[in-house]
């Protein structure tokens, strides 16, 4: 089987990457793999943190790619997209943050232990930030009384939070 | 000239005090904060950075009134002083040769120190000497606080304090210890050292953080996590495994000194003779050199030397203080000359 990038040398670098539930096989040889930037040797010890972003798409995909984003994702305070946001690693602005909100959780997750903010919080956030970890208690209590099997408190927690959030 | 502002010859974090200093040179804690409503500084055209650079000089100028800061805007600074805010630990080396309006403030111990218009629009730093870490944090907090009254930082409910790179999202906080750890380097153990402080999610970095190699035996460990965790809970990850490393560092230094005393008094003795001797020396052999001196000097083997003169040497033979110094600019070549006669400068002092 030839890599499917140069198609001179034979593949021996199998890829799987899943994004948003999509899966998709990459097949190349050493070389390709390597001058986008897999290491064979980091990914057998690092697997799990494999990050791929976009170390491989045929240059038509990828001009099709950007031309969608530009449509639906352009940010219009900063102009950013999320493909330039995923090549450069950087925002553009605070709105990008909720403008990508549906791809952060993934990103966020392989390099922070979670995705709810723990820490300080401006004096003008307090009230509203109190509630959200509220709930964030809440929820994280109630997922471990059902891996308790302890259903009964589970479901009080679902109640309470159920108030809680329509109250918001 | 920047330089002459310094009140003393090293800042703040080489004062060579503080808990465990014989290996913990520094704790430095920093915060990445941006203005709500204005884009990030990679994005931001000219106009945009001079309003966040004023806006961040005002709020600075009022914090001022408590603690006394130098301010100064970076852009129209020669090289060499830019040079010298990178080795003092006052600016990140992407503020000192980034483009467009930029400033740092200080105070006049050097622990606090301001970056406007970096990555982020706002860099706090606190740095402290020795094992300080929950010190330098205290200190940090109120200054954090104060600014925040005067300038609104951009917020989410979820995601914490925006930064422009996720990797600071949350908290903003980098927590991070240098420390001196030679006889690690010298018995091989140094990768037992990383291997677990990555496996606890925290780096491990060189002399002046991000991307930069490991020398003189000097190293940096930092948090990678930034978000879903409290500050406190960053910096007691870091407080859990630094005294395993102190106490392994000082358990092999002892075993040099109990099986190998001969050879590593010979070690420092001749980097002590070449430091005090030589004629020309480039910065990388004065630092592998002062590593061993400073080691001679914390395990009692090189009593004509002072902590306060390896700390001196550490940041006066660095290329922008050497230049600063000399009050000029200079080839390498002539750099690595007057190197040398600082250094035998300032162990000359001793003799006399």
């Amino acid at each position: 089987m030839l890599c499917e990038k140069c198609q001179q040398n034979e593949v021996t670098v199998h890829l799987t990457d899943i994004v948003n539930n999509t899966k998709r096989e990459y097949h190349l040889c050493r070389d390709c793999a390597r001058s986008h930037g897999v290491s064979i040797k980091a990914t057998l010890e690092n697997f799990k943190n494999l990050t791929i972003p976009e170390f491989y798409s045929p240059p038509e995909a990828a001009e099709e790619q950007s031309t969608v984003s530009a449509t639906s994702q352009d940010c219009p305070d900063c102009g950013m997209t999320y493909a330039r946001f995923r090549k450069e690693g950087k925002f553009g602005c605070s709105r990008d943050y909720d403008l990508f909100s549906d791809s952060l959780d993934d990103l966020f997750g392989k390099i922070q232990p979670s995705c709810q903010h723990k820490g300080r919080v401006p004096a003008r956030f307090h009230g509203a930030m109190a509630q959200t970890l509220e709930i964030e208690r809440l929820r994280q209590e109630m997922e471990q009384a059902a891996i308790d099997e302890d259903y009964e408190k589970a479901a009080a927690l679902k109640s309470q939070l159920k108030s809680l959030e329509q109250g918001s | 000239m920047i330089f002459e502002g310094f009140k003393s010859e090293v800042g703040e974090w080489l004062q060579g005090t503080g808990p465990d200093s014989d290996l913990v040179i520094s704790s430095r804690v920093r915060l990445a904060r941006n203005l709500a409503n204005s884009p990030f500084t990679s994005v931001a055209d000219e106009d945009q950075s001079r309003k966040v650079a004023d806006r961040i000089a005002v709020a600075l100028d009022r914090l001022g009134s408590g603690l006394p800061l130098q301010v100064h805007p970076l852009e129209n600074r020669p090289v060499v002083e830019r040079q010298v805010l990178v080795e003092r630990h006052l600016v990140s080396h992407e503020l000192a040769t980034g483009e467009g309006p930029r400033l740092v403030g200080f105070d006049e111990t050097e622990s606090f120190s301001v970056m406007g218009n970096e990555e982020d629009h706002l860099r706090l730093q606190v740095m402290k000497s020795g094992n300080q870490l929950d010190q330098a944090w205290e200190q940090m907090c109120p200054l954090e606080r104060a600014l925040e009254e005067e300038l609104q930082f951009a917020f989410h409910s979820k995601y914490g304090y925006l930064t422009a790179c996720p990797t600071n999202v949350g908290t903003g906080l980098r927590a991070s210890v240098m420390l001196h750890l030679p006889a690690l380097v010298i018995t091989g153990q140094i990768e037992q050292v990383t291997s677990a402080a990555t496996k606890i999610h925290l780096a491990v970095r060189g002399l002046f953080g991000e991307g930069t190699e490991a020398q003189g035996d000097f190293f940096q460990i930092s948090n990678q996590r930034t978000l879903g965790l409290t500050e406190e809970q960053i910096l007691d990850n870091i407080a859990s495994v630094l005294p395993r490393i102190i106490e392994y560092e000082r358990k092999l230094r002892e075993e040099l000194l109990e099986r190998r005393r001969e050879r590593i008094e010979d070690r420092i003795g001749r980097a002590y003779g070449i430091l005090s001797h030589a004629h020309v020396m480039t910065s990388k052999e004065a630092l592998e050199h002062l590593s061993l001196v400073r080691l001679g000097v914390t395990m009692g083997l090189l009593d004509e030397v002072s902590m306060t003169q390896v700390n001196r040497m550490f940041l006066h033979s660095q290329p922008g203080h050497l230049q600063c110094l000399q009050g000029e600019p200079l080839s390498s070549d002539d750099r690595d000359r007057k190197r040398a006669d600082l250094l035998r400068g300032i162990l000359g002092d001793s003799a006399g």
